[in-house]
C-alpha cells in the first residue's frame, strides 16, 4: 500500500476512528492524540500489513492498543465533568445519555457492542481485531445487550 | 427502543484537524523522499492536491525559497452550504466571497479546507496556511475555486484582463502526473522543452494527462484561484466568473 491509499483509507475511515477511540478515552483531545499516535504508527508498520483489504480492522487493533496505552497512563484521571463539557451540547441524533450508558459498560463489553452494532463489522471481523475468539465476541454483545437494558431501564425509573 | 447509533456525538473538527495535520506530516515526509530520491523533479514536486497551487503558487518556485507546496485535504467537504462570515473568519481566518451561482450556470457544492504547507528545498516548512476550496457545479463539470491569505507573485500565468483595478490572470496547460519512480524518456524530455506536458509527481503507479486551466486575482487581501481539470469551461467562462466575484465584493 502507498502513502496515497493510506492517507486516503486514513480519511474515510475517519468517524469510525472517533467512535473507536471515544469508546476507551472520554475526553476528545485524548482521542485526537491516541489517532494521532496510532497513523504514525502503523504508517512505519506498513509492511507488516499482510493484505489491503485487512486495512481498516489491522488499524483498529493499533488504535485500540494506543487508546489503552494512553488510558493507562492517565488512569481515569478525566473527572465527569471534563468529559461533559467536550460533548457538543445538541446535535441531530446524538443522545448523551445514550453515551453514558455506553461508557458505563466494562471496556472489554463496550468495545465490542461499539465494533458490532455502531461501526457494522461482524463477529469474524471483531474476532480478528479484539484477537478473541468468536464465543467470546458473541457472550460480549449478550452480556453488552442486557447491562445495556438494564441501564437505560434505570434512567427510565429515575 | 433507543437507536444506538446516535450514543456518539458528530467527529468534532478539531479531530478532523489533528487527523489532518498528521496525514500531512505523512505526507510531507514522503514528498521529501521522492524529491530527494528522484531529481528529475528538482523543480517541482506536486503532491495530490495538485491543484491548490496552480496559478499563482508555480511562478514563486525558482526565484524564492519555496521549492514545494504540500496541499491536504479530507476526501468528504467540511461544508455542505454557504457559511456565514463569522464561521469562515473563525474557522479560515478570512472571507471569502462565496457564490451561490454564477450566470454561466456553475452553482455552489461545498466548501473543503485545504491544509496547505511551503517548503523549501530541506524540507523546511516555511510557511503553513489554511485555503477555503469552493466547489462548483454544472452538470458534471466542477470548478475549485481556491482562495487563501497567500499571494505569491506570478511570472507563469499570463495577465488577460483588468476588471475594477483587478489584475486577471490566466494559464492553461497539459500536466503529464507520472509516479514517484518514473523515468523520463527521451520524448519526455522533449515534450518538456517544447512545453507539451509539465511534469508531476504524484502518489500513484500510473500516468495520467490532465488539461489543467485556471484563472487567478487578489481581491481585498485574498487571493482565488479558479481551477478546472479537463473542464468545459472556456477561459471566457472563468473571466466572466471572476468578474462576478470582484462584482459581488
Amino acid at each position: 500500500m502507498n502513502a496515497e491509499t493510506f492517507v486516503i483509507k486514513i480519511r474515510q475511515s475517519e468517524q469510525t476512528l472517533y467512535r473507536v477511540a471515544k469508546t476507551i478515552l472520554k475526553n476528545d483531545t485524548d482521542c485526537e492524540d491516541a489517532v494521532s499516535e496510532a497513523i504514525l504508527k502503523a504508517y512505519t508498520k506498513l509492511n507488516t500489513l499482510r493484505e489491503d483489504k485487512f486495512f481498516t480492522t489491522w488499524f483498529i487493533r493499533i488504535l485500540i492498543n494506543e487508546c489503552y496505552r494512553m488510558r493507562k497512563k492517565q488512569l481515569n484521571t478525566v473527572d465527569l465533568q471534563t468529559c461533559e463539557e467536550s460533548l457538543p451540547a445538541s446535535e441531530t441524533g446524538y443522545d448523551p445519555g445514550l453515551y453514558e450508558a455506553l461508557v458505563a459498560l466494562p471496556h472489554k463489553i463496550r468495545m465490542a457492542v461499539t465494533l458490532y452494532y455502531i461501526e457494522g463489522y461482524r463477529v469474524d471481523e471483531i474476532k480478528q481485531i479484539l484477537h478473541i475468539p468468536a464465543g467470546t465476541v458473541k457472550s460480549r454483545l449478550a452480556r453488552g445487550r442486557y447491562l445495556l437494558k438494564e441501564i437505560l431501564e434505570s434512567e427510565e425509573v429515575l | 427502543m433507543k437507536n444506538l447509533k446516535n450514543a456518539f456525538p458528530n467527529t468534532p473538527a478539531s479531530f478532523q484537524e489533528k487527523v489532518n495535520d498528521t496525514l500531512n506530516q505523512i505526507i510531507e515526509e514522503e514528498a521529501y523522499s521522492n524529491m530527494k530520491k528522484h531529481s528529475i523533479f528538482n523543480k517541482k514536486v506536486v503532491i495530490i492536491a495538485v491543484a491548490a497551487a496552480l496559478v499563482i503558487g508555480t511562478g514563486a518556485f525558482a526565484g524564492g525559497k519555496i521549492a514545494f507546496y504540500n496541499c491536504s485535504s479530507s476526501s468528504t467537504p467540511t461544508y455542505t452550504s454557504i457559511q456565514s462570515k463569522e464561521t469562515m473568519q473563525k474557522v479560515y481566518g478570512f472571507t471569502p466571497v462565496v457564490m451561490d451561482n454564477f450566470t454561466n450556470g456553475y452553482q455552489f457544492k461545498s466548501i473543503t479546507t485545504v491544509n496547505a504547507s511551503a517548503n523549501d528545498e530541506d524540507n523546511k516548512k516555511v510557511k503553513s496556511f489554511k485555503e477555503a476550496e469552493i466547489d462548483y457545479v454544472k452538470g458534471n463539470d466542477k470548478i475549485s475555486l481556491y482562495t487563501s491569505t497567500d499571494i505569491q507573485e506570478d511570472n507563469q500565468s499570463k495577465l488577460v484582463d483588468t476588471y475594477k483595478d483587478v489584475k486577471i490572470y490566466y494559464t492553461t496547460y497539459n500536466d503529464k502526473c507520472v509516479p514517484a519512480d518514473y523515468k523520463l524518456t527521451e520524448q519526455d524530455k522533449a515534450d518538456e522543452a517544447s512545453g507539451k506536458y509539465i511534469f508531476s509527481c504524484g502518489g500513484g503507479d500510473k500516468v495520467k494527462i490532465t488539461k489543467i486551466q485556471g484563472a487567478a486575482f487578489v481581491k481585498n487581501g485574498i487571493s482565488y484561484n479558479f481551477c478546472g481539470l479537463d473542464s468545459t469551461a472556456t477561459q471566457t467562462d472563468l473571466i466572466a466568473m471572476a468578474h462576478e466575484i470582484i462584482d459581488a465584493e
